[in-house]
């Protein structure tokens, strides 16, 4: 964080505030495109209020830096989804719903996009068929995160892939980066 | 209890046409005909034994057989409840069309033409329903593969140099649409006749989920309109010619995922009918009491979303808050939120935990409260009344000839409800009343939900009064061979062990025959129609969706009236994507 003198002077840096009010301020596009666009009305709505942190669902993309690919992408609806990504403003991040969206989920099917990463790049994963309004909350953290790591001067490339605990593989150390 | 044509109306057809064949067994009734009496086969049991509504239309395709694909009608006699199922195969892969008898038929036609590639002679507009134009392939023909053909180079662009793909990766994908394949979509289905084509959606949040239409407009009125739908079509009929029937019953949930609880039992029952299972008493009423709650959650949502999208940002916040209670109850009973896989063969998955009645009757006490809160800002609010009253009638004629179900056809006074025409579970044991519109318009179809919910709350508490008393009592019939064991069962006995193994590896041996059961989803009819050749695979399973004929009179409803209206209009025909593009 910015360095704080005790007569009321902080110094920082333009990359350092920029950062700070992006990942404050994530403004998603409110386009719902299956079940997880239920879930993500609910962590909208009353009980989870994502407004607390900042984040305000628009109606355009235009006004938007996050998009929440919520539910099934199937082939024909993808390249309009595409048009909403390419319509956003820099930056912006994508964070991708649910096992649908991340790698087809249980639609291995001739009509379904086997992961939107095949059509737009994906920040952040979140698992869960459909993931909960807590799990949705999880990811937005995560990628407030990632944008705080990319601000300290890494490259995208550079941020370690994240290990995700299973089952069978609990991670034993922690990362590099303290999550 | 059985719907199906009575055997004296049966002799008056087989007097009255000759070279017919009529099939009838406990589960289903049908009529084979040739190709050249269908429409007047059909025409008779429209006009003459009052078979005046229209159900579902769809195709099976039988590869070895030639002519290879069977159209069947299915058509229902609304004075004397009785269903029919007429066959016709289609020779030359053709088909006359249907439209000018029932206008419900057009989309379903153009389903089987887009799925199957049997063409209607005389059809209006014949165009692929879910793909695009352009799209080669009709996918749900037998010798079409679930996974598509895979030829178009498409790798992930998170891939990074150094990270090990998962196992079942390809860089190769099926073939995505271009934007000129989606235009040429939109310019086959509507020509510019008037000032503009105003495109509203796929991926506009007032469509409730990924609907695209199109008006020709003049001004600010719509003089024609016609519906992309397939933005959400993913296969699942496709899906569940592959899969036992056990492991079906999660994708029932994601079809209609706001009232998943009711897809569930409706596919389940007709599992169930075409096994022979019956469920004990304990589980008809579990089912009973989560259908009607998942009811509620329904007709809550729609109640936000639809406040919504008229401007009342209140109502959504309000029916959310409720909405949390009743996901809390379902997550307490069955383990997961929304899309909870809490039916099988034979009962429900769990027993109730302890506590959950008292939850629950906490609710209902609770709950009328709330919705008289809805009531006072609503009912009589005169924006409210401006944008809702007198749009969108829809009278007795339409629903017969578009086949609407639901509160959609009750709001035009038709008592249709499978609820009451052919009780499933316990419904026949609880009392209830289906309220019926008399208008037709927008206000009476919110009238007629928020009075369901009511009538919910009565049948709940009804349920809830009954299991009290049925506490340790068997919640899934597993004596019989068809339903799968309890873990507690498979742990402790070696023959249950075998029995799961088998039932999970090779599935149902359903016995060979034909079922069509529907239940009452919030969003109208769903039907099952099963076709089973006697394997662990259904060999064909048509989804007869509820909204997907609901929202095809919203082209006719929307003619000489603005955009504004439209979006009341969309809500208050309550469509669910998921549903209706399957």
């Amino acid at each position: 964080m910015a360095i704080k003198h005790n007569n009321g002077i902080i110094l920082t840096t333009v990359e350092e505030v920029l950062s700070w009010g992006r990942r404050n301020s994530l403004w998603p596009a409110s386009v719902g495109l299956a079940c997880c666009a239920i879930e993500m009305m609910h962590t909208a709505a009353s009980r989870f209020d994502t407004d607390r942190l900042g984040i305000i669902f628009r109606g355009s993309p235009r006004q938007s830096d996050v998009l929440i690919v919520a539910g099934t992408v199937v082939n024909k609806v993808a390249p309009m989804l595409k048009l909403i990504y390419d319509q956003m403003p820099d930056p912006k991040w994508v964070i991708s719903m649910g096992g649908c969206s991340s790698a087809g989920g249980p639609f291995p099917t001739y009509a379904t996009l086997q992961g939107v990463d095949r059509i737009i790049p994906v920040d952040v994963y979140v698992p869960g068929c459909p993931p909960t309004p807590q799990a949705l909350l999880w990811g937005i953290m995560e990628l407030q995160k990632k944008i705080k790591a990319k601000k300290e001067g890494k490259l995208w490339e550079e941020i370690p892939v994240r290990e995700v605990p299973t089952a069978s593989q609990p991670i034993k150390e922690k990362s590099p980066l303290g999550f | 209890m059985q719907l199906w044509i009575d055997n004296q109306k049966l002799e008056t057809v087989s007097e009255r046409f000759e070279n017919i064949n009529i099939q009838k067994s406990e589960n289903f009734t049908s009529i084979q005909v040739e190709k050249n009496q269908l429409i007047q086969l059909l025409k008779f049991l429209k006009e003459d034994l009052g078979f005046k509504m229209f159900i579902d239309f769809f195709c099976v395709d039988y590869p070895l057989h030639n002519p290879r694909f069977q159209g069947i009608y299915l058509l229902f006699n609304p004075d004397e409840r009785q269903r029919v199922a007429v066959k016709c195969w289609a020779e030359g892969d053709s088909l006359p069309t249907i439209t000018s008898l029932w206008k419900g038929a057009k989309w379903a036609e153009r389903e089987a033409w887009d799925m199957f590639g049997v063409k209607f002679e005389g059809h209006e507009n014949l165009v692929r329903m879910f793909l695009w134009e352009g799209y080669k392939y009709h996918p749900l023909r037998k010798d079409f593969p679930l996974r598509g053909i895979e030829d178009t180079y498409l790798p992930s662009l998170n891939l990074r140099p150094d990270e090990k793909p998962a196992h079942n990766y390809s860089p190769y994908h099926t073939v995505l649409p271009t934007m000129e394949d989606l235009e040429r979509t939109q310019k086959a289905r509507i020509q510019k006749k008037n000032q503009i084509v105003l495109n509203w959606g796929p991926l506009h949040p007032g469509t409730h989920g990924t609907i695209w239409f199109l008006f020709d407009m003049e001004g600010e009125y719509v003089k024609e309109c016609d519906i992309v739908l397939g933005q959400l079509h993913r296969g699942v009929e496709k899906i569940a010619e592959n899969l036992t029937y056990t492991q079906f019953i999660p994708y029932t949930d994601r079809m209609d995922y706001i009232s998943a609880l009711c897809s569930q039992v409706a596919y389940v029952n007709a599992v169930e009918k075409v096994l022979g299972v019956e469920p004990p008493e304990k589980a008809k009423y579990i089912r009973t009491m989560m259908c009607e709650l998942q009811r509620i959650n329904s007709h809550l949502l729609w109640l936000g979303t639809f406040a919504l999208d008229l401007g009342a940002l209140t109502i959504f916040l309000y029916t959310f808050r409720e909405r949390e209670k009743i996901m809390d109850i379902i997550e307490g009973i069955a383990g997961i939120r929304l899309n909870s896989t809490y039916i099988r063969i034979g009962g429900v998955a769990k027993d109730l935990p302890e506590g959950a009645l008292d939850v629950i009757t906490h609710f209902i006490n609770d709950f009328p409260e709330k919705l008289e809160e809805y009531e006072t800002i609503l009912t009589t609010n005169r924006i409210w009344l401006r944008r809702n009253v007198d749009l969108g009638i829809i009278n007795e004629e339409d629903v017969y000839s578009y086949g609407l179900t639901g509160v959609v056809a009750r709001s035009a006074g038709v008592p249709y409800d499978i609820r009451m025409i052919q009780p499933t579970d316990a419904y026949d044991r609880v009392d209830f009343e289906v309220p019926l519109g008399r208008v037709g318009d927008c206000y009476d179809r919110y009238l007629l939900r928020m009075e369901e919910m009511r009538q919910s709350l009565n049948i709940i508490k009804q349920c809830v009064e009954k299991l009290k008393g049925m506490e340790g009592e068997k919640y899934i019939a597993t004596d019989n061979p068809y339903v799968l064991p309890t873990l507690n069962e498979v742990f402790n006995s070696i023959e249950s062990m075998v029995k799961d193994f088998n039932l999970r590896i090779y599935g149902e041996q359903v016995p060979e025959g034909e079922v069509y059961l529907s239940g009452e989803n919030p969003r109208g009819e769903l039907g099952f129609y099963i076709n089973s050749k006697g394997e662990g695979r259904p060999y064909r399973m048509r989804i007869r969706s509820g909204a997907f004929y609901n929202l095809q009179i919203f082209t006719e409803l929307i003619k000489g009236r603005t955009v504004a209206d439209a979006v009341v209009l969309l809500g208050s025909l309550d469509p669910v994507v998921g549903e209706t593009d399957r």
